[in-house]
């Protein structure tokens, strides 16, 4: 069973994501929260194998979010999925811990690529 | 007579044919005794009474004939001196018979009744002689005719065969009118001395032979030494000439002496108080015997005060003619014929005559060559004529010439010795003094209509006008000014502007008049004056003379001012307050499509390309095809989406910052426009205010948009420096440069956004362009809220 923390605040987007990992990733249990409290809620209740986190949150910054999941569980891998098609985003989220950026609107087989690699603890074959 | 000490001459007086041998054995003939022989009584008598004879031989009756018959005294004396025997002369002479005199005392004779004195020489002589010694003296007798007679006597002793003294033997010669002619030589020279000495003139004589120089008393008078000073021979002569002439001076003599010919020259000699003469010189070179010059004899005239003169006069002459020639004036000197005389030639130049035109030629003539250049050719051709006609008239006349230019003429009659001999004119070019007098007479009048028309301008004006003496009293208040200061302006004239005024002491307009007196330099000052809670601005224009001072109260328009500028901050502030109304909105739209629309697309393209993975492997492929083309049609969409949202808001800003934004911001720049951007950058997070950094953000995209415009750069540096509480941002590009004339533009709204923009969080804006090398914008800020954006 593999745990997924998937955090966005669009149930579309959500939705969207468990549909591509329910094909990609073998026994998928997936956990969702909409915004940065939820997901620490959620992160500090039970154990996960992987994070899917949004960079726009409604509550807090995302890279602030990212941050504190890397302070509170070092050994937890961060997948940052992204509207922002910026590289500086790209780079903000390497800095800041992410396992691997996808900017959203990426392929499917890019975000299960991400999630599988950071399951592994190997870098993506797609980014 | 020569003195007998020895014998050197003897007379021998002979008959025909008496022989020589019997003359030997009367005297012993010796070597270097003369003897000359008389053939007869008439030559023995001739040569007895010319030439002198030591001893006359003859016999006895022949001899006494001889004596008798010669006009020489002759007297045989006793060695006492008493007369034993004379010849005839002396009786002759005084009239005394032989026996009156013989067997008397000689000094006893009445020839010498007159003076015991010559007695007593008489005696003297005669006692030397009877003593061995011969002896010669000149006395004055007195004949029994009562005429004084001057005899040339001499004594001498006459001895026996052994050689004892026996008699004295006397004889004397009337050298009366001699020595009368030798008085009257003696006068004739002290005349002749006199004439030298009072025309100047010595005379000298040198015998080239011995080489002796003789001076007379006036040469070396005009020497300037005396007689012991003179080395009397030609080197003694010499050393008295002046060096300059000696040269000369011994090759004239030279010359004359080869020559044997008569000369004249003139040389200056040195006296020894260093004074030097001149002197003409004559002289005549007399031959000997051989023709060769044996004696210069001439005269020396001291013509040094002519000479002086000499020199006067053409050193006069010399300067006058410099002086003619160096003058700037034309001159010209005409006799009373109306002739030229002289000219110079700055007069021909004047007049552009000819250079050959000189004395001789008539003015009148030369009038009529250059008539032509006058703009009154009759008037000047009269003008010339009348002059010359009216020899007392004296005029002054400008002459003004066709081509403009004005000379002035003085013309004078010519004086000497109070009789006019002729007329001076002395011409002057005056043309710049004559423009200069014009243009300053014009200039006067400009000035004096000026003066005029500003009085009524200051009187028309509305602006206070003031002059102020050193003395801070009014010396011009114009109507306006009196109004303004209320008070009759006439009254004012002559009071003390701080006796007047004195609230005005200590003011600053107060302070700025002492200030502008003081430097002497315009002040212009614009200030509020408590005393009537009024604003005024004065212009203060100093002058040694005091101090002119327009005022104007300012009062409405500094209140107009003041609401302007009121109005301008209000203006700005709501500009500012739209444009953070527009930045918000545009970040509520930015939000929207980013969460809203990015997020439904996001889920979209998942969605299609789950719905393309669902489709049997039998279905039609014209479904895949349109599930494919929806796919690029989302990916489309969300690519304008992101645009949309970035162009509208910059989100990286607050998230990652202004360094973040303003790299991404540079390289979509440079994706677009193809322009190389280097950054230097802060790595890091950078301490602004999320105001200040969104205006600096604004501000480099409206820059990158200028250089985009209008640069034509190859590259653009952007810098960001934040020290303290300050940051500065430069954009520099190395296009064509922004020109002055772009920047001060109000239309150039690019740069004016900046400067809106700078201004509202309180920064600068430098812009500068540089032709050719680019244009730099550089904007410094206060950091504001010290959080890191």
């Amino acid at each position: 069973m593999t745990r997924i923390l998937l955090v966005d605040d669009s149930d579309d987007v959500r939705r969207s994501v468990r549909a591509v990992l329910a094909g990609a990733v073998p026994d998928p249990a997936i956990g969702e929260a909409a915004d940065a409290a939820g997901a620490l809620a959620l992160l500090a209740q039970q154990r996960w194998d992987v994070v899917v986190l949004d960079l726009s949150l409604p509550d807090r910054s995302g890279l602030e979010t990212l941050r504190d999941i890397r302070r509170l569980q070092p050994a937890l891998p961060v997948v940052v999925m992204s509207f922002h098609g910026e590289v500086e985003y790209a780079a903000a989220a390497r800095a800041a811990g992410a396992a691997s950026y996808i900017a959203k609107g990426s392929p499917a087989g890019v975000i299960a690529d991400a999630i599988t690699s950071a399951l592994s603890g190997t870098a993506p074959a797609r980014s | 007579m020569k003195p007998s000490s020895s014998v050197h001459r003897v007379l021998f007086i002979e008959e025909e044919g008496l022989s020589q041998p019997r003359l030997s054995g009367i005297l012993d003939l010796s070597p270097g005794t003369e003897y000359v022989r008389a053939g007869s009584l008439r030559e023995a008598r001739r040569l007895l009474e010319s030439e002198s004879f030591d001893v006359v031989v003859a016999d006895e009756s022949r001899l006494r004939q001889v004596i008798d018959s010669i006009f020489t005294f002759v007297g045989l004396f006793s060695v006492g001196g008493v007369v034993l025997d004379v010849n005839q002369a002396p009786l002759t002479a005084s009239g005394l018979r032989r026996e009156q005199i013989v067997g008397h005392r000689f000094i006893d004779m009445p020839w010498f009744a007159h003076s015991a004195t010559e007695r007593t020489r008489i005696g003297e002589a005669i006692a030397s002689a009877a003593n061995g010694a011969p002896a010669r003296l000149e006395t004055w007798i007195t004949t029994t005719k009562g005429l004084q007679m001057c005899v040339d006597a001499a004594f001498a002793p006459l001895r026996d065969q052994n050689n004892v003294i026996t008699h004295v033997i006397g004889s004397g010669v009337d050298i009366t009118s001699r020595k009368q002619a030798e008085n009257a030589l003696a006068g004739s020279q002290a005349r002749l001395a006199e004439a030298q000495r009072v025309a100047h003139v010595g005379s000298w004589e040198w015998n080239v032979a011995d080489n002796r120089v003789v001076w007379s008393d006036e040469l070396f008078n005009i020497y300037g030494i005396d007689h012991a000073q003179f080395v009397a021979n030609y080197e003694g002569f010499l050393l008295r000439v002046h060096p300059d002439d000696l040269d000369h001076t011994v090759a004239v003599i030279r010359r004359a002496v080869e020559e044997v010919t008569p000369f004249i020259y003139d040389h200056r000699i040195r006296r020894p108080d260093g004074s030097v003469r001149m002197l003409h010189t004559r002289g005549e070179v007399l031959p000997g015997r051989d023709g060769k010059a044996a004696r210069l004899v001439g005269s020396c005239w001291d013509v040094t005060d002519r000479w002086l003169a000499t020199q006067t006069l053409e050193h006069t002459v010399s300067t006058l003619t410099a002086t003619l020639e160096a003058t700037a004036d034309g001159v010209l000197v005409g006799d009373r014929d109306a002739k030229v005389a002289v000219l110079n030639q700055r007069f021909l130049a004047l007049w552009r005559l000819p250079s050959d035109v000189g004395p001789g030629t008539d003015i009148r003539h030369l009038a009529d060559i250059v008539r032509d250049q006058l703009t009154d050719p009759d008037g000047f051709v009269a003008r010339v004529a009348q002059l010359y006609g009216d020899p007392e008239m004296e005029a002054h006349d400008i002459l003004h010439f066709k081509d403009g230019r004005v000379y002035e003429r003085y013309s004078v009659p010519q004086r000497m010795g109070g009789d006019i001999c002729g007329r001076v004119c002395s011409f002057r070019d005056v043309t710049q003094r004559e423009q200069l007098l014009q243009s300053l007479e014009a200039r006067r009048a400009e000035a004096e209509s000026a003066r005029r028309q500003y009085e009524t301008i200051l009187e028309r004006v509305s602006d206070g006008f003031t002059a102020l003496d050193l003395s801070w009293r009014y010396t011009y208040v114009n109507s306006g000014g009196g109004r303004m200061l209320g008070r009759n302006a006439k009254d004012l004239i002559g009071k003390h502007i701080w006796t007047e005024f004195p609230e005005g002491r200590g003011q600053k307009f107060h302070l700025a008049y002492e200030r502008a007196m003081e430097e002497q330099r315009p002040l212009q000052i614009r200030e509020y004056y408590p005393p009537w809670n009024r604003w005024f601005e004065n212009r203060i224009y100093p002058s040694p003379e005091g101090l002119s001072i327009f005022f104007t109260d300012v009062s409405q328009q500094v209140e107009a001012q003041e609401e302007l500028r009121a109005s301008n901050e209000q203006l700005r502030a709501l500009a500012a307050r739209l444009d953070a109304i527009r930045e918000e909105e545009r970040r509520g739209i930015a939000r929207e499509i980013h969460d809203q629309i990015g997020q439904a697309l996001t889920a979209l393209k998942l969605d299609v390309g789950w719905l393309r993975g669902q489709l049997p492997a039998g279905a039609a492929a014209a479904v895949d095809e349109r599930a494919r083309s929806m796919e690029t049609l989302v990916d489309q969409i969300i690519e304008t989406a992101r645009r949309v949202s970035a162009s509208l808001r910059p989100v990286i800003l607050e998230d990652l910052g202004l360094a973040a934004a303003i790299r991404s911001q540079a390289r979509d720049f440079e994706q677009r426009t193809g322009v190389a951007c280097d950054l230097d950058l802060p790595s890091d997070g950078v301490p602004i205010a999320p105001a200040v950094a969104l205006s600096m953000y604004r501000i480099v995209q409206e820059a990158l948009t200028n250089v985009a415009r209008h640069a034509r750069a190859r590259q653009v540096q952007i810098g960001l420096t934040v020290g303290g509480d300050t940051a500065v941002l430069t954009v520099a590009d190395d296009g064509r440069g922004v020109t002055a004339e772009e920047l001060g533009r109000s239309t150039s709204l690019g740069i004016v956004g900046i400067r809106e923009r700078a201004l509202a969080i309180g920064g600068e804006v430098t812009i500068t362009g540089l032709p050719g090398r680019g244009t730099t914008l550089s904007v410094r800020v206060p950091t504001g809220a010290a959080r890191t954006t």
